[in-house]
């Protein structure tokens, strides 16, 4: 999106223009519902989350609470701050599956179960990482982001973003190592 | 330095081929290589991460819709004419920003009246996370495998008995949930509705459809919310289920404009062939065959704060059904299910039992009238038991103690003697005496002692052991066989591996009839299955480890068990029964091999293999490592397995070939398919001498193996080692490598039946030698 486009769309959204708010809406939906879903792996709950991101989003929109530099990260930033409400709430680890996914009959059991296990311990891991970490790795490696699209979401420089994904790799890597 | 190893990543992130970069930088900075393949692995895995489930469209437009309406309210306030009307959506979202004080309030309040622990273990009973979805799977095998149609009725109507105990427990957990079930609804009011017990809210956005009236069998898809309701997403009939009350062909629609339930009284305007459609009429609920009309509420919606009218379903079309009447026996009776003549029929309380000439018993003769749904179901209207069982006397030996005595009744061990001209009665009856019974138990259920043999008070005795196998009547705790009757106190939960301490009477073939059994609690366990803290296991759950070489079963130290997030860790050792690429068959359990298992040792049929894993489902274990070793000749070793084949002095169990002779005790009655345990001396030739067999009873091996000689082919029947095995048209059988003729050698893969009978799956035919 281009800044003045961007600029244009989010002062009409001010306005509450149903226009306006539908079109942010259908761009940051996916990115936003994606980032939460890979924190809390539970398709209802990343949807009623993402839901909530928006009208946070609506309530804040004409106030000063609003965004600074990125409008992007401002909404990543409340979808975080939901999600380390939610596992304060102490609902951490306690979700049912919402989708029920069946597994496919040529889905071999075992491969199926370790990958499950694998991605509750990356789940249970990503959350415990900073704000910054958590959102760099979510941009670069869940939405397959590039170092320049992630440093424009999150208003910082390319180099900024290849540090804090180091440093944030190596977090993971020491909360898994400690789980296991 | 931190700048040249962040450059290093990102050149290996960004290479398409990581590993060749990082071989690369290897060659330059080997400590550096080192650091960085773990985070590429990792990598890696994240990326994983975004392949799985994407989003649905419903809740992208549910979201969308909803912000929208919030927006317009917004703008309406800012306009200031707000407007009275206050969402439904609205009082939800209040609802979850109050969530976590309510959910912090309410932990705290249960965790001061029940404890922690208590809390902790009710959650750890709920649907877990992201093994969930293998807990269905494992059901739909479950399913898959339950062969008779009876069964099968009754595991599909415990599955959804199961669904909806979920759904009440997500709700009272307050979790936000997506849920799916399966009920009839019994009470519909203005925004909630009962669905098999199961209490369900409707909003402005529940979609009803066609049809969903009271008494019908409905799928619901609901998402629990953190206020702890349930709120249907959308309600539909299942057409898979018949509804509660029998549609008939008579039906008539009531026009309704209102919101609020609609009180409907069926009368006698036959519905036309094809109804027509009238968007404000409301379908009434099928007439009850048996009742008389009622006011029945219609299905309706949450009302709403606008003027909206709400959608009435059409009017549903009758199913087509079709009306049967048969006679036979009942040869199996459960609640919701009896299987006469062959059939399995329904039952509900709508169907009505004639029981006036006999009693509703197994072998009683009955005349059915059903009904034939579209899915193939029979549903009876009505049954007449015409006659009693004709079951003959069946002979029932027990030994007890003697209770009361009577010159026309005896008690003993709870059992009801009746005494007849012909009982011989040998011995003075006391209390507490031992006594030897043979008795007649007649069709219904009474038995008549033919000789009691009292023998003088038996001596008390107790021990401590750990029980090694569990049956109804009879468990074996080490190396004793322990019975237990209706007068047996058991305290605690007993589990295989459980300690328990029994105190009883020494019966004169060794065996201890239990008067009290306890539980011994295990020590203070402190798993840690979740991020949560410590909590207690419940005794059942807790791992065992057989020694192969003692006959005995203990605890494992739960301090060394491997940290999992779900299900239960387990160590145990056995023989290796089955070798598979992905699976390994060790002990009769199924262990799941995959790339982060470490093997140790060459696994082969027969070796012995030690097995630390997560226990998942049934008797299935995620192998995290496994050591194998090859037991020498004259070890002694100690396996469990199926009865596979039984011939004079040669028993093939769990694939292993066991010779019994002179010294072997064989205990319980030997027959195929039932699960053993055996304990010997491996001899060289790798059979098993045994020294003891424990037959436990049905296997819960849901196939078994037969290899051997075919000796006899019939259309529907072969016999292959003395084994009768069904042949049904979805056999397989594998005649590339020789001819299917009597004399050839087969191998067999057969599954077990309800009625013990094999049922063969794949035949691999080979020629002898």
């Amino acid at each position: 999106m281009q800044p003045n486009d961007e600029s244009a769309l989010l002062q009409r959204a001010r306005e509450y223009d149903q226009a306006a708010i539908a079109e942010i809406y259908d761009r940051y939906w996916l990115r936003i519902y994606n980032y939460i879903y890979h924190r809390v792996g539970n398709v209802g709950l990343a949807e009623d989350l993402s839901a909530t991101v928006f009208l946070r989003m609506l309530e804040a929109i004409r106030s000063s609470r609003g965004w600074q530099t990125s409008f992007s990260g401002w909404l990543y930033r409340i979808a975080h701050n939901l999600v380390v409400d939610h596992f304060r709430a102490g609902h951490a680890d306690r979700h049912v599956s919402l989708d029920e996914q069946v597994a496919s009959a040529e889905e071999n059991l075992a491969d199926m179960a370790e990958r499950a296990l694998i991605q509750q311990r990356l789940r249970k891991a990503l959350s415990q990482l900073t704000e910054e970490q958590s959102l760099v790795i979510s941009l670069k490696f869940v939405e397959g982001l590039s170092n320049a699209e992630a440093a424009e979401y999150l208003g910082k420089s390319e180099g900024a973003i290849k540090s804090l994904q180091f440093r944030a790799l190596l977090a993971l890597r020491r909360l898994i190592y400690e789980e296991k | 330095m931190n700048h040249d190893w962040e450059d290093a990543l990102e050149a290996c992130l960004q290479h398409d081929n990581p590993q060749e970069q990082l071989a690369a930088c290897a060659a330059q900075n080997p400590q550096m290589a080192d650091e960085l393949r773990p985070l590429l692995q990792l990598a890696a895995q994240l990326r994983s991460l975004s392949e799985d489930c994407p989003p649905s469209s419903v809740g992208m437009l549910a979201g969308r819709r909803k912000l929208l309406n919030e927006a317009a309210r917004l703008k309406s306030a800012q306009d200031g004419s707000r407007s009275g009307a206050i969402s439904v959506w609205s009082n939800l979202r209040a609802l979850l920003r109050k969530s976590a004080t309510t959910v912090v309030l309410a932990l705290l309040l249960l965790g001061l009246a029940l404890g922690g622990g208590t809390i902790v273990a009710a959650a750890k009973s709920l649907p877990g996370d992201a093994l969930y979805p293998i807990k269905r799977m494992t059901e739909d095998l479950q399913l898959a495998l339950t062969l008779d149609q009876q069964a099968k009725a009754r595991l599909r109507d415990q599955l959804d008995a199961r669904r909806r105990q979920e759904a009440v427990a997500v709700a009272g957990s307050q979790r936000v949930a997506e849920i799916s079930f399966r009920g009839q609804v019994e009470a519909i009011t203005d925004n909630c509705w009962i669905v098999s017990g199961v209490p369900l809210y409707l909003s402005e956005e529940t979609e009803v459809g066609d049809g969903v009236t009271q008494g019908a069998a409905v799928r619901v898809y609901a998402r629990s919310l953190s206020d702890g309701r349930l709120w249907v997403m959308r309600i539909l009939l299942d057409s898979s289920q018949p509804a509660q009350t029998l549609p008939v062909k008579t039906a008539t629609a009531t026009s309704t404009t209102t919101l609020e339930p609609t009180l409907g009284k069926p009368t006698a305007t036959l519905r036309p062939a094809s109804p027509p459609l009238q968007p404000v009429s409301t379908a009434l609920p099928p007439k009850p065959p048996t009742s008389s009309p009622t006011a029945i509420p219609t299905a309706t919606r949450m009302p709403t704060s606008t003027s909206t009218a709400t959608p009435i379903p059409a009017t549903p079309v009758p199913t087509r059904e079709i009306k049967l009447r048969f006679k036979g026996e009942i040869e199996a009776k459960a609640d919701d299910a009896w299987t006469v003549a062959g059939q399995v029929v329904h039952v509900n309380h709508d169907t009505r039992i004639d029981a006036t000439v006999a009693a509703p018993e197994v072998g009683a003769l009955v005349a059915v009238v059903a009904v034939r749904h579209e899915n193939g179901s029979l549903w009876a209207i009505e049954i007449v038991i015409e006659g009693p069982a004709q079951t003959p006397e069946q002979a029932f030996e027990f030994q007890g103690l003697v209770e009361s005595w009577g010159p026309t009744q005896w008690v003993v061990s709870g059992h009801v003697l009746n005494i007849q001209d012909g009982t011989v009665i040998d011995g003075v009856p006391e209390q507490g005496a031992l006594a030897e019974v043979k008795a007649l138990r007649r069709s219904d259920g009474s038995l008549w002692a033919q000789y009691i043999t009292v023998t003088a008070s038996s001596e008390e005795v107790q021990f401590e052991g750990l029980i090694v196998s569990l049956g109804a009547d009879q468990w074996l705790v080490d190396e004793t066989v322990v019975r237990v009757d209706a007068l047996t106190v058991v305290s605690g939960t007993p589990a295989v591996g459980c300690r328990v301490e029994v105190q009883g009477l020494l019966m004169p073939d060794g065996a201890v009839l239990a008067r009290k059994i306890r539980v011994v609690p295990p020590p203070t366990a402190t798993y840690t299955l979740t991020p949560q803290p410590a909590q207690d296991v419940p005794e059942a759950a807790m791992p065992t480890v057989i020694h192969p070489a003692t006959s005995s079963a203990v605890q494992s130290d739960p301090q060394t068990s491997v940290r999992s997030p779900d299900g239960d860790n387990i160590e145990f050792q056995g023989l290796i029964q089955a070798v598979e690429e992905r699976y390994w068959s060790v002990c009769n359990r199924v262990v799941l091999i995959t790339a982060e298992t470490y093997i140790k040792g060459r696994p082969q049929t027969g070796s012995l293999a030690e097995v630390k894993g997560i226990r998942m489902f049934g008797d299935m274990v995620l192998a995290r490592s496994i050591v194998v070793s090859t037991p020498g000749a004259f070890d002694r070793v100690e396996f469990e397995g199926t009865l596979e084949s039984l011939s004079d002095g040669l028993w093939l169990i769990g694939g292993v070939t066991v010779s019994v002779n002179a010294v072997t005790t064989v205990q319980g009655t030997p027959a195929l398919g039932l699960a053993c345990e055996v304990r010997g001396v491996l001899q060289p030739d790798a059979s098993v001498l045994a020294e003891r067999i424990v037959i436990r009873g049905a296997s819960s091996a849901p196939q078994i193996d037969v290899s051997g000689l075919v000796e006899r082919i019939d259309t529907t029947q072969w016999t292959v080692a003395g084994t009768a095995l069904a042949i049904d048209d979805q056999t397989f059988i594998d005649d590339s490598r020789a001819p299917a003729e009597v004399g050839m050698w087969a191998q067999v893969r057969a599954l077990r039946r309800q009625d013990k009978s094999l049922l063969a799956v794949r035949v691999r035919l080979s020629r002898p030698n």
